[in-house]
């Protein structure tokens, strides 16, 4: 295989790439809306780690199969 | 440059065996944390007053924090569940920050190592987890009630043909549940091993001052995937003792 070795890096290069962006959107809207409604901050704070967990599980899925890769070469 | 060589060890190093049960470094900090947490429960109990103060205090402020957090999470009946929640809670947080402070010194021996960065022991958790949440489903909606979920033969019956929908739906939630012990297991131990690799690399290639920023990191890091475990145990506590009509 022309890949060889570097398997592990492009799984985690392209597998964090969607999550990264996902995160970074539930981000920015989690702050829009805390800067529209202070007072519903700390509701919208655990809403808005959860959906964060969710969107970094693909991203700890991505690492798992990594080290998988990496355990067996 | 110098040579580097990093050992990544995805299993955990067996100290030594008893016949056939190998004692392995995750295991022994986790005897640690146990300890350290009844020893602190049992310091508390027998120390109780009427007014608190001082580490008391402390402890009745986070307690009550929590508590009172529970309920905003999960309504009135996730104050049932308190009890499984906290100790997920403090468990999983004291095995991450142990394994930080101890795993780094003993780098070099490898006797100690968090146990949540071994998939055996994340493994362990998601199971009793997932074993709680199915037991209280059962219990709240009756074995025969709670299977209706999963094989909805009566919305076939009450709805002819438009009730296929339901039952295929019925179906597809066989597989959330399945996927939920595996996600939180794999979680769990995705972000505290990538951590320790993170910090071994840093240790690695910087001897001091930079590794600093990672470890901090480290330390929020293992507060919000214990706070992550736990609220989504008590999530799907909640979600599965809840009535069809509620949700």
């Amino acid at each position: 295989m022309i890949i060889g070795s570097y398997g592990p890096a492009i799984t985690m290069a392209v597998g964090v790439m969607m999550p990264a962006l996902a995160i970074g959107l539930i981000g920015s809207k989690a702050m829009d809306s805390i800067a529209r409604q202070p007072e519903a901050s700390s509701k919208i704070q655990t809403n808005m780690i959860l959906s964060i967990v969710f969107a970094e599980g693909l991203g700890i899925l991505t690492f798992v199969m990594a080290l998988l890769q990496l355990s067996k070469a | 440059m110098a040579e580097m060589n990093l050992e990544i060890h995805i299993p955990p190093k067996s100290i030594f065996s008893i016949g056939e049960i190998s004692i392995t470094n995750t295991m022994i900090t986790m005897w640690i944390v146990m300890v350290l947490l009844i020893g602190l429960a049992l310091l508390i109990r027998y120390r109780l007053k009427y007014l608190p103060a001082g580490f008391q205090n402390f402890v009745e402020w986070a307690l009550g924090g929590l508590y009172d957090y529970s309920a905003e999470i999960g309504g009135e009946t996730a104050k049932k569940h308190f009890s499984f929640y906290i100790t997920f809670f403090l468990f999983i947080l004291f095995s991450n920050w142990l394994g930080l402070a101890l795993g780094v010194i003993a780098e070099e021996s490898g006797f100690l190592r968090a146990p949540t960065s071994d998939l055996n022991s994340t493994l362990g958790y998601a199971i009793i987890a997932f074993c709680y949440f199915e037991y209280q489903g059962v219990k709240a909606h009756g074995f025969f009630g709670y299977l209706g979920h999963f094989f909805n033969f009566k919305a076939i019956i009450q709805k002819g043909f438009l009730g296929l929908i339901d039952f295929f739906a019925g179906i597809l939630h066989i597989v959330s549940e399945l996927i939920r012990p595996t996600a939180l297991s794999l979680r769990l131990f995705g972000n505290i091993f990538g951590g320790e690799i993170l910090l071994a690399v840093s240790f690695l290639l910087f001897k001091a001052f930079v590794p600093v920023p990672f470890m901090i990191l480290e330390v929020i890091v293992g507060v919000i995937q214990a706070f992550v475990f736990s609220t989504l145990f008590l999530v799907f506590t909640v979600l599965n003792t809840a009535h069809a009509e509620e949700h």
